[in-house]
């Protein structure tokens, strides 16, 4: 009989599951704004029942979710990303995490013109 | 009582769900309200029958100018016309916002408003246009010129009528300058203006939905008065 799984591995599981499917969702709401009820769509269409604006606020909340799971999700493993910038670390490494770092906050903080 | 060997991969499988339906069914259930800030609070005014409103939106199919010529943008060359500050999907948002709310208003071309449209049956008349050299684009002088005025000398001076616009231009100055002109203008006929939207290349799609929204709201109010 396989040991009974504590439940720090279902809450992973769970967000897991949540950011794979939210994610796509979110993917799948970005497309429909690009496609279907977008700019170029002829007046009045609908997807789901959903219009142009309601997709855009679906697509605004899926992304806050997302976000959310995701932070959630690093949270959940902060140990065992710091123990790879330690035990890891190099110069090649910290460049990958600036960079990360880079890309998440420039286009927020950078002036605009 | 010993729960189930599937009791937490369906608790997984429920959470999961969770995260993307609970916002799937929050939208379908926004747009079938008409979004929670336009629904009409419990202690105001009842809300209107879309039957008794009739607003009447004329944009003009122009783009504003801009402080540098872009000379692939006038020769049609660029892909402007799938932007949203376009005034014609400007407008089209606008029908959007009032369709939201039960309202459907009547929409044409400035320059091919029917000779026989009667726009004093209209209520609000909402001008959607670019600012051109500084100025609202020419189509809406003419329609001051060649509809409003002979409305108001029908009516001995006594037009009743309500103008709102919305000015599209490349900031938010320029288009508040357009809008002084509009509301003298009104000032001179002596009819109802209400400045609407200034909308300019810098506010988010959000931003401009939300102000669309703003206005349509006040629309309905106007029709309603």
């Amino acid at each position: 009989m396989k040991p009974e799984l504590p439940p720090r591995v279902w809450l992973d599981r769970a967000v897991n599951l949540g950011l794979l499917w939210t994610g796509s969702l979110l993917a799948g709401s970005g497309l429909a704004l690009k496609y279907r009820v977008g700019y170029t769509a002829p007046r009045g269409a609908t997807v789901w029942g959903l219009d142009g604006e309601g997709w855009a606020g679906l697509h605004w909340v899926l992304s806050l979710v997302v976000l959310g799971l995701l932070a959630l999700h690093l949270f959940r493993h902060r140990r065992w990303l710091w123990g790879v910038l330690v035990a890891r670390f190099s110069p090649g490494l910290l460049a990958v995490v600036l960079i990360c770092a880079l890309l998440a906050g420039a286009p927020v903080l950078w002036p605009g013109e | 009582m010993k729960p189930s060997r599937w009791s937490k991969p369906v608790a997984v499988v429920a959470a999961a769900i969770a995260c993307w339906l609970v916002p799937l069914l929050w939208s379908l259930q926004r747009q079938r309200t008409g979004g929670v800030s336009l629904r009409p609070k419990e202690d105001g005014p009842a809300p209107l029958r879309a039957a008794t409103v009739r607003p009447l939106i004329l944009y003009v199919d122009a783009w504003p100018t801009r402080a540098t010529l872009d000379l692939r943008e006038i020769q049609g060359l660029t892909t402007e016309s799938e932007s949203t500050l376009a005034p014609a999907k400007v407008a089209d948002h606008l029908v959007s916002a009032l369709g939201r709310l039960g309202i459907t208003p009547e929409i044409h071309r400035l320059d091919r408003l029917p000779p026989a449209t009667d726009v004093s049956a209209y209520r609000p008349v909402v001008v959607v246009y670019p600012v051109r050299h500084g100025r609202p684009a020419a189509e809406v002088a003419a329609f001051f010129d060649r509809r409003v005025e002979p409305l108001v000398a029908r009516q001995n001076g006594r037009a009743d009528l309500a103008v709102a616009d919305v000015a599209v231009a490349e900031t938010p100055e320029i288009a508040a300058a357009a809008q002084r002109s509009v509301g003298e203008w009104s000032r001179y006929y002596k009819i109802r203006y209400e400045a609407g939207p200034r909308l300019d290349p810098r506010l988010s799609l959000h931003r401009e939905r939300q102000l669309l929204a703003e206005l349509a709201g006040r629309i309905r109010a106007e029709a309603g008065r």
